[in-house]
């Protein structure tokens, strides 16, 4: 009995020790980014947390505009293809994006160190981290940070649309969506979003988006249909974001969430239990 | 012996099951267990309601505060005229 006891323990001391070390492995990344910012411009983008993501040098400072558009906007559409071509699982279904559009996005903390990355080849195949796994599903989604820069390339090459209209949807939290005559025959554009501005408090929550861009749709609002039934060209695609803050107990959804949880608790005990009472 | 009649809650029931839904699928999702949506959160606060109801009515009972009242006296005897 004490020689099986013994052997349990030392079994789960193996796994306690084996486990997390495992699960912390920096997987090898399989395609670099680098490549695809200009040579230029790579010393601003030095990996200085060893993720293979390249890390922004300094955020820019408030109020500069387009940016982004100067560092990322420059490569080409084969230049593109050549920097994120490899041999990659897509394993499962969680999230696709079909259609001619292509890109790359890169989140970063507000100290801009790169939490996440990934990149879409365009066609048929699901979306990708730099690791070689399908991105954007509910088991690894795209993390981007509330407090945040989100740093993005995207391109419709080799369609131009036209007359376009998207719309992006976050299930059962927001929706949002436009449109444009596209004078200037735009098919490639880069930019970013600073959540640290966009967002009134951190926060962490799974959320899982959605969107499309059809070209020629004209100024009618773009509803949401089935795989296929947007009229071609077009882009369509789902998948799961996770927004990362500090400790999610801290934030203000956190504290709200147990005090609601700690009262209702209380209540259903202590206050809302049937009674005797010694009859009158 | 003195009788007990029970006094059941089903409005607090109701009150504090909603509160316990709301905040538990808040917490859920705050920590990335469900997905941040506001159906999904309705769902939880609804059920949670419901069960609030059915704790306010049929939960064990809480014994009776306080002793039990002593039995009345019975009545005065009439004055003799």
């Amino acid at each position: 009995m004490k020689k099986w006891r013994d052997l349990l323990l030392v079994m789960g001391l193996a796994t306690l020790i084996a486990v997390p070390s495992a699960a912390l492995a920096q997987e090898e990344p399989q395609v670099d980014l680098m490549q695809f910012i200009p040579e230029q411009f790579r010393a601003d983008f030095v990996d200085r947390n060893a993720d293979g993501i390249p890390d922004l040098g300094t955020i820019p400072p408030e109020g500069v505009a387009g940016i982004w558009d100067d560092k990322v906007g420059e490569v080409t559409d084969e230049g593109f293809l050549d920097a994120v071509s490899g041999n990659f699982d897509a394993g499962d279904d969680g999230s696709t994006l079909t259609g001619a559009c292509k890109g790359v996005v890169i989140s970063y903390d507000s100290e801009g160190l790169s939490v996440d990355a990934m990149f879409d080849t365009g066609g048929p195949g699901p979306l990708m981290d730099i690791y070689g796994n399908q991105k954007m599903t509910r088991s690894n989604p795209l993390e981007v940070d509330t407090r945040g820069v989100l740093v993005y390339y995207g391109s419709s090459q080799p369609e131009t649309f036209h007359d376009h209209r998207w719309f992006l949807k976050a299930e059962g939290v927001f929706k949002d969506d436009g449109g444009d005559p596209n004078p200037r025959d735009k098919n490639r554009n880069a930019g970013s979003v600073d959540f640290g501005e966009l967002l009134p408090f951190p926060f962490t929550a799974l959320i899982q988006a959605k969107g499309a861009w059809v070209d020629q749709w004209g100024a009618t609002e773009l509803p949401e249909m089935a795989d296929g039934a947007y009229p071609a060209p077009n882009c369509v695609g789902h998948g799961w974001v996770k927004f990362v803050g500090p400790n999610p107990l801290t934030t203000p959804p956190g504290i709200l969430a147990l005090a609601l949880v700690a009262a209702g608790f209380t209540g259903v005990l202590f206050n809302a239990r049937p009674a005797l009472s010694w009859k009158e | 012996m003195p009788e007990t009649t029970v006094i059941r809650h089903p409005i607090r029931g109701a009150i504090w099951g909603f509160f316990f839904g709301t905040g538990l699928g808040l917490l859920l999702m705050v920590l990335s267990v469900v997905p941040l949506s506001i159906p999904t959160l309705i769902t939880y606060a609804a059920v949670s309601t419901v069960l609030g109801v059915l704790w306010g009515m049929f939960a064990p009972a809480r014994t009776p505060k306080g002793a039990a009242p002593a039995a009345s006296a019975p009545p005065p005897a009439a004055p003799a005229s």
